[in-house]
């Protein structure tokens, strides 16, 4: 037997692996937040993170949050009641409104604004 | 109510809580400009028994939503014998671990 990938297993799956994702990320955050004692420390790790290769990632670490925050609301949404045929509407509101807050956010980490 | 419905219900009220949370949290550390994120700016708002409230209340939202998640994914996948203690018995210990790594930064 085969599953067709519609939208909502296309969701779930979304959701498995960006919610696995960013709980492996609390691990990093608070390794690198408990060097914040030694003001030379912190120095270099914001250096770091000036570093294209970690400003990508931290794109793709706000993609994830997005993804898996969008999702998890729409969820909500329908587990406190609303209608299951709304599932693809919500969906697809939510891939475009969560795809541009990640547009514009990456923008900014990425060197473009405030 | 039992705790499988007790932990859906705690999962959907604290993903809520961490949508607000981390709204707050990518507006001030990545949106606001680099001068917030400088050494003594960052020190003085752990300093601030409000920022060390929130972030307290932060770090046991976002440690129960993550690893009630995990939980239930070992649930499903990894059966009922010697695999799923394992899974349980690293999870409970990463949470503890965490929990004290995050306690000692808010303390710091």
């Amino acid at each position: 037997m085969r599953y067709k990938l519609q939208t909502g297993s296309f969701a779930w799956v979304i959701h498995r692996v960006t919610g696995i994702s960013l709980t492996l990320y609390i691990f990093i955050h608070l390794y690198v937040l408990s060097h914040l004692k030694d003001p030379l420390k912190y120095a270099s790790l914001i250096e770091m993170m000036k570093n294209p290769l970690v400003k990508l990632s931290e794109a793709g670490l706000l993609g994830l949050v997005i993804g898996h925050a969008f999702n998890g609301f729409r969820l909500t949404l329908i587990d406190i009641g609303a209608s299951t045929r709304l599932q693809k509407k919500l969906f697809l509101g939510a891939f475009f409104i969560g795809g541009l807050l990640f547009l514009y956010g990456s923008w900014i980490i990425l060197g473009g604004g405030p | 109510m039992n705790g499988i419905a007790a932990g859906w219900l705690f999962q959907r009220l604290t993903g809520l809580v961490l949508i607000a949370g981390l709204l707050l949290h990518f507006s001030i550390m990545h949106f606001s400009g680099q001068e917030q994120i400088t050494y003594a700016f960052v020190l003085k708002r752990l300093s601030n028994p409000y920022w060390k409230a929130f972030d307290l209340f932060f770090l046991v939202t976002i440690l129960f939503h993550g690893f009630n998640g995990l939980w239930g994914i070992a649930l499903e996948y990894a059966g009922a014998g010697r695999l799923l203690k394992v899974f349980q018995g690293i999870m409970l210990v990463s949470v503890c671990a965490l929990l004290l790594t995050g306690i000692y930064i808010i303390t710091l």
